[in-house]
């Protein structure tokens, strides 16, 4: 096979380049939706993503990770995150001062449980889960830092949170 | 002659000898509930192994009785069943086994289970949570049997008729023979656990109108009831809560707190702190406290606390010689882990000895612990593990007779769970 020209040969080398890679791309897609997720467990306290980077930039601390937050007009609004989270507020992860995952969702317990991420507004948990992109966590299970010794010891008191059954 | 020299100085030896082990003794005596340990027989399986017993309860009636309460899986489709037996031939078998529902059981148990007390007559009132189909909800039922005979359909303790929460039970029998029942209810608050009593004039058979006796209570732990000067004086303890929906301040803090009635009930003090502990937490941790009172009204106390920092975190102790209205600072009695709720049960004997037992975790298995301390030395004796380690074990619960201490818990594998009975002398027996 010959060229007419340098173009051509050039126009060919860049097409058999794309289809590699978009090839490689399409594999590796392919390979990390078949493969599972490396689930890990982090650590932390459960924290409405809004109003706690909205504190930071009003007070320059991180005053709004507990349940009380401050509003704009120097107010404090009691039982803020958990009202925020169950209205479906973007949650994260509050740890070492500073927010260490946000999370992919904010979901409702599933199952016969109640529970769900705002009842663990402010609480330091586990969180059981993948992370689906740097700083991005899809949280599956949780559980309160402390157990009751039947908890511990029996079913580990972790609920699953359910991505799914979203706000 | 040399020979009876031989035979005196060897006499004389033996003498010294038996004078010696007589000073011992003598030596020990004083603080013999210091250094005796406890000798424990071999534990009874309680209830029948099929219906995976859990949740025991004991209690002493007024004339040395002692009971012990229990619930199996329940042979209707959900819930479980409760019973109660006596316990004869000091802890090595159980007779006259009643049961005591009609109705199923709420099968959570643990720090929420069934709980009975024991009228002057012999009759018995049980109060426990039925089985509720909502979360966080449920009524309270009380029955009532009579000597050795049947137990009386439930009746509803809770008269507020609402799906909330109602649960945690406390319940007495006072010295003039009112029976008093606590709780922790939710009518008024869902997200914040008060503090509410009845009371039975009749032995148990009924019980009178729900009132409050106390707010910010922690909404997972048992509030405990006891008497003073001869019945004159109740105590009530309980979790004091802090929570964040508005209802009060939101530090968290679960300090112990006792409020005190001498009027039967109709009014409490003001609730005075019983531990400054500082110990901060989240949602439920189903730890009550555990009290007593002695010959000489002195009010015990132990209890598990996570601390201010993971080194505070284990059990603890104190006590009231002014009838709950001071406590003395705390004593730690063992270390524990900071991030595991463990529990406490108490019971003082004619002596004033004073019986703690508690769980810890040992080879990463949850167990049971007993030390007594000692009236006389106010020294706390060593600790002895009551439990085998063979399962997980969880929520022990003591009482005393004129001769025994019981002790009695739930063990844990997997799906399956067996409740043990064990005994000992009492020291100084």
């Amino acid at each position: 096979m010959r060229f007419k020209n340098r173009s051509d040969l050039g126009l060919m080398v860049a097409v058999f380049t794309i289809v590699l890679l978009v090839g490689s791309l399409f594999a590796a897609l392919v390979q990390a939706q078949t493969q599972e997720p490396e689930t890990v467990v982090i650590r932390g306290r459960v924290v409405d993503l809004t109003c706690a980077v909205k504190g930071k930039v009003m007070t320059e601390a991180w005053n709004n990770v507990g349940q009380d937050h401050m509003m704009a007009d120097g107010n404090i609004q009691k039982g803020c995150a958990a009202m925020c989270l169950t209205g479906g507020h973007p949650a994260a992860l509050f740890s070492d001062n500073a927010i260490t995952a946000v999370f992919a969702c904010n979901p409702r317990g599933s199952g016969v449980s109640e529970y769900n991420l705002a009842k663990y507004a402010a609480a330091p948990v586990e969180l059981q889960g993948y992370w689906a992109s740097a700083g991005v966590f899809v949280p599956q299970k949780v559980r309160r830092t402390t157990l009751s010794v039947e908890a511990r010891y029996g079913s580990g008191g972790w609920r699953t949170l359910d991505c799914a059954i979203m706000h | 002659m040399k020979k009876m020299e031989g035979l005196f100085l060897v006499l004389m030896a033996i003498s010294l000898v038996l004078s010696g082990c007589n000073r011992t003794r003598g030596d020990d005596s004083s603080g013999s509930s210091l250094l005796q340990t406890m000798a424990f027989n071999e534990a009874i399986l309680v209830g029948n192994p099929q219906g995976h017993p859990a949740d025991p309860f004991l209690a002493t009636s007024g004339a040395g009785e002692v009971f012990v309460s229990w619930t199996e899986e329940s042979s209707g489709e959900e819930g479980r069943d409760g019973f109660i037996a006596k316990v004869k031939g000091g802890g090595k078998q159980l007779a006259e086994i009643r049961q005591m529902n009609q109705e199923p059981i709420s099968g959570h148990g643990g720090e929420n289970l069934a709980k009975f007390a024991l009228a002057p007559d012999g009759g018995v009132a049980a109060i426990w949570s039925a089985v509720s189909h909502v979360h966080h909800a449920g009524t309270l039922r009380a029955v009532y049997g009579e000597g050795s005979g049947p137990f009386t359909p439930e009746e509803t303790l809770n008269d507020d008729q609402g799906v909330t929460n109602h649960g945690f039970t406390g319940i007495a029998t006072g010295p003039d023979g009112r029976i008093y029942a606590s709780w922790l209810d939710g009518r008024n608050d869902e997200e914040a656990a008060e503090v509410f009593m009845a009371v039975s004039e009749d032995g148990g058979k009924s019980f009178g109108k729900n009132f409050q006796i106390s707010t910010f209570a922690c909404p997972c732990c048992r509030p405990t009831i006891e008497f003073l000067d001869g019945g004159e004086t109740m105590i009530v303890a309980h979790r004091r809560f802090a929570t964040s929906s508005g209802y009060i301040v939101s530090d968290n803090v679960r300090n112990h707190q006792l409020i005190r009635s001498t009027d039967g009930g109709k009014t409490f003090s003001d609730p005075v702190l019983i531990s400054d502990d500082g110990w901060v937490t989240y949602g439920c941790p189903h730890a009550g406290i555990a009290l007593d009172v002695d010959s000489q009204d002195m009010i015990h106390a132990v209890w598990w606390t996570g601390g201010r920092t993971p080194d505070e975190a284990g059990i603890y102790y104190t006590y009231s010689e002014d009838g709950g209205r001071s406590f003395a600072p705390r004593q730690l009695i063992v270390q524990a882990p900071h991030d595991t709720v463990l529990h406490t049960h108490i019971t003082v004997d004619t002596n004033d000895t004073l019986y703690a037992s508690w769980i810890n975790i040992e080879e990463n298995r949850p167990q049971i612990f007993l030390a007594h301390r000692s009236a006389v030395t106010e020294q706390w004796s060593p600790i002895h593990r009551v439990s085998d380690g063979a399962w997980n074990t969880v929520y022990p619960v003591v009482t005393v007779d004129e001769e025994n201490l019981y002790v009695a818990w739930t063990e844990r594998k997997g799906e399956d769970s067996q409740v043990r009975l064990r005994t000992a002398p009492l020291v100084g027996n």
